[in-house]
């Protein structure tokens, strides 16, 4: 094994570790900063180069084709009071099978420089000041050891980095200044939704994307190709890979090793972190450094700790009280098919350019109790013309007469609420161990009652949206009640003031070790009644980064 | 078979669009696919024998559906492969066609790559009803 010394090391070049190293190389730390894929070039990597992208391969897609993360198990029984909730028509097995029993749980990501901001669209949400309170305000969950003006400076800053479109004056968040650069103009779908949301009193709002509007940096602007989750062809997507750690290699800081996977921690007699051991280029190598951070996700963190025991620490790091794993959260989400009585080119414009947050608050003593968002939603990657004529059934002279007299006019409405946070959810290791040797995990996901109910007011009020504006809905359902897809993930290390009820303190630092810390979405203590995570992972990694830098030696 | 999943009218159609040259390419290269194809196609020969007393090329585009369709809606597991060898090839066809420019024209799609879609905001009621 070579050695080398850093001042920090980080695992992982997602939203959390790009934004920390960022950061610290800013303050002229040495960082060497570890990921498990490899880095994409937008100018020649991604489908959407192609006019034919859709016999392409999806390559971000492809980056966890062959993973072995998790060991799959079937959910918990449904029972049939629920089966309101199920999916219907849009799923890969039968209904039949489908109501029995909750699918095994799934989760979307991606290895690679940027991790999944290479696929996500753009969401950047502020959490509103609410979300960080449930415990006390909705009796649910547990409340954030910080609030929200803790966090406001670091999303300014994060989305300053980003280039976030948006405009302000949104009623259901916190007030604040103008956004880095204007909001989209809502596209011919958006605007046919808000005639419905404006006749059931909602308010549909242009949403807040770190798909710039204008140029930052020198990138192109949004081009509303809609084809975000395939990776942005023209480098427009503020993803980690081309903002935060393209900075940190400016500075001449920076590190970056791909194809690099953490695979050991290391520690010493008193149980602090002595070394990151990790795979590349055919053999394991160590990294040395003061301070050490783990930015992997809220499946892989949790991994890595628990399967990290030494005599200092016998159930895993930070596992005192056996915390890391639980309080996992998956996404509570439904898609709702929905067709416009004539074509709205809905494959194009950024395809979550809209939100109603009438439902982001829920009021004390009502019978949904945790927060959920509505939309339009999916992307190119579901609506292009291919997918769109398998979609329809048949094939023929009457498929081509409405592939051209439909294409175009159908998209999904969404809806996505909170997952309420609860011990028994939670990331196990497995006995099945992956190629690298490490564990395989076991996620336990369920849903509680509220859950439930939130899931049930985002299908009955998609249902009014679309009466209201007009549109069609065939009937088909997709929910990750029945069949976990989860987008985005969280918890399994939160943080708190309590270590026998949280992994981290509030800054993220590993509870019982005095130099690793955490920056991805396992801290978070809930999920911001909706809203994406990805700005509070990077609001949340630059202030673990500036007390890094406040107290460094 | 392919100009039955997508004919030709006063639009371009799977045949004009390239599409047997490329999945005969394809399925060149894939003894799995080869298999598949000739395994259809001999079924679809002798359907057509049988119910037609004519070559499945000379049937009608409505008599070419309805028989394909007599497979694609049936439900015996006798027909299961059958089943599952059509719904592949009716996917390639769809994938060939549909990325293909000529299809692009039939339904008016633009590929993001041509300049992304500064248009993506018109209002509805600018759309054709």
């Amino acid at each position: 094994m070579s050695a080398d010394e850093f001042d920090v090391v980080i695992a992982g070049a997602g939203a959390g570790g790009g934004f920390a190293a960022m950061a610290l190389t800013a303050a002229g730390l040495r960082v060497l900063l570890l990921e498990r894929g490899g880095r994409f070039d937008y100018r020649e990597d991604f489908p959407l180069r192609h006019r034919d992208w859709e016999r392409r391969e999806d390559v971000l897609k492809a980056t966890t084709r062959r993973e072995e993360t998790i060991r799959p198990t079937r959910g918990a029984p449904i029972a049939l009071r629920d089966r309101d909730i199920c999916s219907k028509g849009l799923v890969p097995f039968g209904d039949g099978e489908a109501f029995r029993q909750r699918g095994p749980f799934s989760y979307v990501r991606v290895h690679g420089v940027g991790g999944s901001t290479l696929h996500y669209q753009g969401e950047a949400h502020r959490f509103a000041p609410h979300a960080f309170k449930p415990e006390t305000l909705y009796g649910w969950g547990r409340d954030w050891p910080l609030d929200y003006p803790d966090l406001a400076p670091f999303y300014a800053r994060a989305e300053r980095v980003l280039g976030v479109a948006g405009s302000p004056g949104n009623p259901f968040k916190a007030q604040r200044g103008p956004f880095p650069t204007p909001a989209h103009r809502l596209t011919t779908r958006s605007q046919f939704l808000k005639t419905g949301a404006d006749k059931l009193g909602w308010s549909l709002l242009p949403n807040s994307l770190a798909l710039p509007s204008v140029s930052v940096d020198g990138r192109s602007p949004c081009r509303h190709t809609g084809g975000c989750g395939l990776g942005c062809p023209f480098g427009a997507k503020s993803s980690t890979d081309l903002t935060a750690i393209a900075a940190a290699e400016s500075t001449g800081l920076l590190t970056l090793r791909s194809h690099a996977r953490l695979v050991d921690i290391e520690t010493d007699g008193a149980g602090n972190v002595a070394g990151f051991v990790y795979r590349h280029g055919g053999g394991l190598k160590r990294a040395a450094a003061a301070r050490y951070i783990l930015a992997l996700g809220a499946v892989e963190t949790p991994r890595m700790l628990l399967n990290s025991r030494s005599p200092a620490h016998p159930e895993g790091i930070g596992n005192e009280y056996d915390q890391v794993g639980r309080y996992f959260m998956e996404t509570v989400l439904a898609i709702l098919p929905v067709q416009a009585p004539f074509p709205v080119q809905s494959y194009t414009g950024p395809p979550l350019d809209a939100r109603i947050w009438d439902f982001s608050r829920p009021q004390p003593g009502g019978e949904v109790r945790t927060g959920y968002i509505l939309g339009p939603g999916g992307g190119l990657e579901s609506n292009g013309p291919v997918q769109f004529a398998e979609s329809l059934r048949g094939f023929g002279a009457e498929h081509k007469s409405r592939m051209r007299a439909e294409y175009g006019s159908t998209f999904n409405l969404t809806g996505i609420a909170e997952h309420e946070p609860r011990r028994d959810n939670r990331v196990r290791l497995s006995e099945e161990r992956d190629g690298d040797g490490l564990p395989k995990v076991v996620v336990h996901s369920d849903y509680s009652a509220l859950d439930k109910a939130a899931l049930r007011g985002i299908i009955s009020n998609c249902r009014m949206l679309a009466d209201a504006a007009g549109l069609r809905w065939s009937g088909q359902l997709f929910s990750s009640y029945s069949h976990p897809h989860a987008v985005h993930v969280a918890g399994g290390c939160r943080m708190g003031t309590d270590r026998r009820f949280s992994v981290t303190d509030p800054v993220g630092r590993v509870h019982g070790v005095d130099n690793l810390y955490i920056t991805d979405a396992s801290t978070l203590v809930t999920q911001g009644a909706g809203d994406s995570p990805s700005l509070t992972i990077q609001a949340l990694a630059l202030r673990t980064a500036q007390y890094l830098v406040e107290t460094r030696g | 078979m392919v100009d039955t999943f997508i004919p030709a009218d006063q639009d371009a159609g799977a045949v004009d669009a390239g599409v047997p040259e490329r999945i005969v390419d394809r399925i060149r290269r894939d003894a799995v696919g080869s298999k598949r194809y000739g395994r259809l196609l001999s079924w679809i020969s002798k359907q057509s024998r049988e119910m037609h007393e004519r070559g499945f090329e000379e049937l009608s585009q409505q008599q070419r559906e309805q028989l394909l369709y007599g497979l694609y809606g049936s439900s015996g597991s006798d027909m299961a492969q059958l089943r599952i060898d059509l719904h592949v090839a009716l996917s390639q066809c769809f994938h060939e066609f549909y990325s293909s420019p000529a299809a692009m024209a039939v339904i008016g799609y633009r590929p993001p790559i041509l300049g992304g879609y500064s248009d993506y905001a018109r209002p509805p009621d600018s759309m054709p009803r």
